[in-house]
């Protein structure tokens, strides 16, 4: 049953939604008290490690496992001629990936071999028993490279490497160009970005003699990856069961199955006993994903008076040894770049490519902070040329209310120009302009982001979810969405609260086993607030309709005129008569009618499928969009080029905060990985395709100390589509960050990077230049 | 064999003596086999990482006489036991007084973490290139008390690294103590690194302790450079041209270019260049003297 | 001179948040493995192994440390405080509850450290400034709340302790 929401439900304050309330799960995190994967013990439980091949493109000879197999405590040593034959990947016609390497090896970290052992330490010391020999292959590391035609093929049936091609154009790029008064055409690169949870990925598989398969992992999709994994082994989904236990960090790099999900549930089946596995801080470096490395060029078409009509766009997405979700993000991408402005002219060219390097999938924007690294920086090339200030230029194009993109996107609510305006606002922009304070420069960046995606696991986009009303009136919210920490329970608790108008402490959240919850794609593509919100705002109505009929029953009056809040229902004309609510659930359930109350609401939204061309009908691929805006004010010393962060604005159109400390939370980590990618992060290899920086200490990220000040806006434009107006927003903020400390450094030193990271090395040797020149 | 665990340490024997002699003479047995453990803080993330594969660890930790910040007021020296941790260098109120280079290095030293578990001498015996300790100590003219089953001798620090993880400790050497001179009256220091991340090794470091003489001319000159040579190094020729001579920008200008032409930062280094390092050494010279005049004269 | 083989388990006895407990360990477990294997402590975390991220911080004697770097038989005679140590029953400690109150958690994966090393760095400096805090939170990762609300955490807390 879907709700549809009148806009005279959406006002402005509400008992629980947009306050700010401790969350659900606070008190047993700061307690220590939650279970992550590497805290669960099962009985008579082996663990799991992995032989990874040490070089990035190899044949494999011989391998000889014996002497690992007589180590006393190991219980199994697989290669790949112990398993089916099974490839795992996203798309169906791109399962590229072996569990256990058969053939040859494509990247330093492919899995080879795996051992299963009494304890962890027998586990470590087998695998390194286990002798295998290698051919060398030549190895290919650049995508540019890999696509040229004498280059060896890293999968033998791709054609020059490619994964996957996209290519569309809408409007006519030609016409647009040909009427634009300038064109800007440039060239950017970002580079292999690394999640860093803190928790390392890891999982315990259980495979029992009844062929019933339970599987406890760290997941952000477990629906979407039980609906996977039974594709992949042939098994019901009805024989499989995934715990999704407390994730300690996810960011896109726990939403797939993995190969080593697939080798710890085939050690468990042919042991009879679960085995359990967690990836040490290096593997999680090279076995698990990694953000698309990517060059991206750009041709824009603006007018005499900057506005800009017209955009071309080449993608080299990278997607390393396995397709996984490159193609799905190489198509993103691609979709994103149509989004930004108000352009008339679109087409895009873009391939997603096989390297000799670790798996790039999913990562927080999916292929966002690429684009607005490469159209945000373009955008003050233009300002620079036009001689137009960076954030008038912006305001003069931003999208609006109402707006249908060119390629069939429609935003029913956009809050661009107000983002833009606050955080011009909120670091003094035209002031500090004006005054051209030494060594300091400011920069501003624009973002765009889906909601929800129809596409990414096929013609559907859903959430679906129950709502159990208790005995005593307490509410159990059951919903297949995930809390990566992101505060999705806490939200659902939230609306469900005020929807049903009971208190936000009476409602517990289950949301962990795909045994008891409804399918629900998962958290992905900023959907959890929006999609899941509104099937539990269904399910939580439906359950209300049927305890005001029992509460009009009690009160002898029309269920229409009824109303909750705070745990009592009421007339709403007269607020005096009224029930607790907990006498009316107890009277359903227990006195008279023994009736359970139970809730259901799923939110299938009006978004499309592109046609063959690749073009949409409104609202396009989502029913709602997201939008943000970036100022970041830094000091870059003219003698060692060091940047120092100073502040950061951020507003993020995000329909309505439910949860303001939690949306606030989000704009204040996303921002961490932005910058993170456009000054410190991306894993590095030599010639040979090793890695060079594979550890926390080689590979680091921005700590406490180098963080600047950030503010955070929440910019509500209160969507209709959306539970109480809200739509997601916890990706903008990190690619805005990205392509604004880049325009950040330029406005300071003069020197316009287009590669990321922008390193003091570089900066020091472009000053060098300069001063010499 | 691809190193790729950090979830558990390989099996050693652990030896715990109760005296330095116990513990030389184990060392002399087990020669290359066996190492010091101390703070454990880089010895075990190399012997998870199996860069190292030692079967013998020597746990000095129970050993007197190691862990102690003394001062000799008569002969101004101080006195510090090589099991002394970071953190207890960095709390100390003598060191803060009359030593305060080394309280500025041990402030920057790591994170609290690790500092309440690293030491010094587990620092200097470590050998990075990059150790945090090592350049004050090295401008401070520092000595370091070596014992063995030959004996005790002190010898200066500055002879004591010897390439990129490699000192002149032999197989039962043990690094005991390490003793610094108080500076003369009108000295300045000054400790200074740039890191990419403030949590990180250095990219380089820099100690540096100027002396002002009469009428301000230099009376003495120490730079001590980390991270930019297969050792921590003093920059001599460099120190050389300001004795004698009134500081002045010129005068600061010719010896940060010296100091730059006698580093030799490694081209393998993945978190930095040698360009960049070569520049920054000249910026951070010409910084630390400034900084050390501005110390005198307040 | 006590030489330990590899194989040999020493018994061992730890006070943890105030109690002792008694285990029997070989000489490469590190404290990190006893308190969250043998004791079952599960807010003491493996996030790197090597003393980067700060999920296995723990107060000895007070003073924070790496406890994947220490080893267990080390540990004999000091006192351990993990983040279990800290509430009382269903008291939180105060900064436990400034934590919640400002949504400085997200996955909580980080958070046992960065409350443990809080409560550190309070004892010893009662009012911080912001920089103070946050060179004090050097080594402790967080890959969620960019430090944000953590830091907002401990300087509500400083400033009720009469900081500015």
């Amino acid at each position: 049953m879907l709700k549809t929401v009148t806009l005279s439900k959406l006002k402005r304050e509400y008992s629980v939604i947009g306050k700010k309330l401790p969350k659900i799960d606070a008190i047993p995190k700061v307690t220590g008290d939650v279970l992550y994967i590497d805290n669960i013990k099962l009985p008579d439980m082996l663990w799991a490690k992995i032989l990874r091949s040490p070089y990035a493109h190899a044949k494999i000879k011989r391998i000889d496992t014996s002497k690992a197999e007589q180590l006393p405590g190991v219980k199994l040593v697989i290669t790949a001629k112990d398993l089916p034959d099974i490839k795992i990947g996203f798309i169906p016609e791109l399962y590229d990936h072996s569990p256990l390497a058969i053939d040859k090896v494509r990247y330093v970290g492919d899995e080879v071999a795996a051992v299963a052992a009494i304890d962890e330490e027998t586990a470590e010391k087998a695998i390194k028993l286990i002798e295998v020999e290698y051919e060398l292959l030549p190895v290919v590391l650049d995508p540019e490279e890999a696509m040229t035609e004498y280059v060896p093929l890293i999968h033998e049936n791709s054609k020059r490497n490619i994964a996957k091609s996209y290519h569309a154009e809408f409007g006519n790029v030609e016409r647009g160009f040909k009427e634009a008064k300038y064109i800007f055409e440039d060239r950017f690169l970002t580079t292999q970005q690394a999640h860093v949870c803190l928790e390392t990925h890891g999982c315990i598989a259980k495979w029992d003699a009844n062929d019933k398969i339970t599987l406890w992992e760290s997941c952000q999709i477990p629906h979407t990856f039980r609906m996977h994994l039974a594709n992949f082994l042939n098994i019901p989904q009805g024989k499989i069961s995934i715990k999704k236990v407390t994730v300690g960090g996810g960011f896109g790099s726990k939403t797939e199955v993995f190969a080593y999900d697939i080798i710890c549930l085939f050690l468990a089946k042919k042991a009879g006993r679960p085995v359990k596995l967690v990836l040490s801080r290096e593997e999680e470096f090279l076995g698990t994903v990694t953000r698309h490395p990517m060059v991206i060029e750009i041709k824009t078409g603006v007018k005499g008076d900057g506005t800009i009509t017209t955009r071309y766009v080449k993608l080299i997405v990278d997607t390393g040894a396995y397709a996984s979700q490159g193609p799905l993000v190489t198509g993103s991408t691609a979709w994103k770049g149509a989004h930004y402005y108000r352009i008339s002219n679109y087409k895009y060219d873009a391939h997603c490519v096989y390297t000799n390097k670790p798996i790039c999938s999913a990562y927080r924007t999916f292929g966002g902070v690429q684009i607005t690294f490469a159209i945000e920086l373009q955008m003050d090339i233009i300002a620079e040329k036009l001689g137009i200030d960076p954030v008038e230029l912006r305001l003069k194009n931003a999208n609006q209310p109402g707006d249908v993109t060119v390629i069939g996107s429609e935003f029913w609510t956009c809050g661009l120009k107000e983002c833009i305006e606050k955080v011009a606002e909120g670091i003094n922009w035209y002031e500090k302009k004006k005054m051209k304070m030494p060594n300091r420069g400011l920069g501003i960046a624009c973002a765009f982001m889906e909601c929800g995606f129809r596409g990414f696991i096929g013609n559907t986009d859903m959430s679906a979810a129950f709502v159990k009303v208790n005995v005593d009136g307490t509410v159990t919210v059951i919903t297949g969405g995930t809390d990566l920490g992101t505060g999705l329970e806490t939200a659902m608790a939230k609306i469900a609260a005020e929807e049903l108008g009971v208190r936000y402490q009476d409602v517990t959240v289950i949301s962990q086993d795909t045994d008891v919850t409804p399918f629900d794609v998962g958290e992905v593509a900023s959907r959890g607030t929006h999609f899941c919100g509104n099937a539990v705002m269904a399910a939580a109505f439906d359950a209300k309709k049927q305890i005001f009929k029992a509460a009009a029953e009690l009160l002898k009056c029309n269920p229409l005129d009824l109303e909750s809040t705070d745990g009592k229902i009421y007339l709403s004309n007269n607020p005096s008569v009224a029930i607790p609510f907990s006498k009316v659930t107890r009277f359903m359930q227990l006195e008279e009618k023994g009736v359970p109350i139970l809730g259901k609401g799923y939110y299938a939204p009006d978004s499309t499928m592109p046609d063959e061309k690749g073009k949409y009908k409104p609202p396009g691929a989502c029913p709602v969009y997201t939008f943000g805006a970036l100022t970041i004010e830094v000091e870059v010393d003219p003698e060692t080029a060091e940047v120092k962060l100073i502040e950061a604005i951020c507003a993020t159109d995000l329909g309505r905060a439910i949860n303001p400390l939690g949306a606030e939370g989000q704009i204040e980590g996303g921002i961490q990985h932005g910058l993170g990618l456009a000054l410190v992060e991306g894993l590095l290899f030599d010639k040979e395709g090793r890695p060079l920086n594979a550890s926390l200490s080689d590979y680091r990220i921005l700590g406490a100390a180098d963080m600047p000040k950030i503010k955070p806006i929440l910019v509500e434009t209160v969507d209709p589509k959306g539970p109480f107006g809200a739509k997601g927003g916890s990706q903008v903020e990190t690619s805005a960050a990205a392509a604004a400390i880049a325009n950040a450094i330029c406005d300071a030193t003069g020197i316009r990077f287009k590669e990321a990271p922008i390193t003091p090395e570089k900066i020091l040797h472009e000053l060098k230049k300069k001063r010499e020149a | 064999m691809l190193a790729l665990t950090t979830r558990v340490l390989p099996e050693f024997t652990l030896a715990i003596p109760g005296t330095l002699e116990e513990a030389v003479s184990f060392l002399a047995q087990h020669r290359d086999e066996a190492s010091i453990i101390a703070g454990g803080t880089d010895l075990l993330i190399q012997m998870k990482r199996r860069i190292r594969k030692e079967r013998f660890l020597v746990h000095i930790k129970k050993i007197s006489g190691l862990n102690h910040i003394q001062y000799d007021d008569k002969n101004r020296i101080l006195k510090i036991g090589a099991l002394t941790t970071i953190n207890q260098i960095e709390k100390s109120p003598l060191i803060r007084d009359k030593f305060p280079l080394l309280w500025e290095a041990a402030q920057d030293f790591g994170s609290v973490q690790i500092r309440n578990l690293a030491t010094l001498g587990g620092n200097l015996c470590n050998a990075s290139p990059a150790a945090d300790m090592a350049p004050p100590l090295l401008v401070l003219d520092g000595k370091v008390k070596i014992v063995s089953s030959k004996g005790e001798k002190i010898i200066p620090l500055e002879q004591f690294f010897i390439g990129p993880g490699k000192t002149i400790l032999e197989h039962d050497d043990i690094l005991t103590e390490v003793l610094v001179e108080e500076p003369p009256p009108r000295t300045g220091t000054v400790f200074l690194k740039l890191a990419k991340v403030k949590n990180d090794s250095a990219k380089i470091n820099l100690a540096l302790k100027l002396t002002l003489g009469e009428n301000d001319v230099c009376k003495n000159l120490g730079i001590a450079l980390g991270a930019v040579a297969p050792t921590p190094i003093r920059v001599r020729k460099a120190e050389k041209k300001l004795i004698n001579k009134k500081v002045c920008e010129e005068s600061i200008k010719k010896i940060a270019d010296i100091s730059a032409r006698e580093i030799s930062p490694s081209a393998r280094e993945r978190h930095s260049t040698v360009e960049y390092r070569k520049e920054v050494s000249k910026v951070l010279v010409k910084r630390g003297i400034k900084t050390c005049l501005r110390r005198i004269k307040q | 001179m006590r030489i330990i083989k590899p194989e040999m388990k020493q018994k061992v006895s730890l006070k943890v948040n105030g109690d002792y407990y008694t285990v029997f360990v070989r000489s490469n477990k590190t404290l990190l493995e006893v308190l969250s294997n043998d004791l079952g402590l599960t807010g003491v975390k493996y996030g790197c192994g090597t003393g980067e991220c700060g999920a296995c911080t723990v107060l000895i004697d007070g003073k924070p440390v790496s406890s994947c770097l220490m080893l267990a038989l080390d540990a004999e005679g000091k006192e351990i405080t993990t983040i279990e140590g800290l509430s009382h029953g269903e008291k939180l400690h105060p900064v436990q509850e400034s934590f919640v109150k400002h949504g400085a958690i997200q996955c909580g994966f980080c958070t046992p450290g960065f409350v443990l090393k809080a409560v550190a760095l309070l004892r010893e400096n009662s009012h911080p400034t912001e920089e103070e805090i946050r060179n004090y939170l050097i080594g402790n990762l967080c890959r969620c709340t960019g430090y944000a609300k953590i830091v907002d955490a401990i300087m509500a807390l400083s400033k009720e302790m009469g900081g500015k």
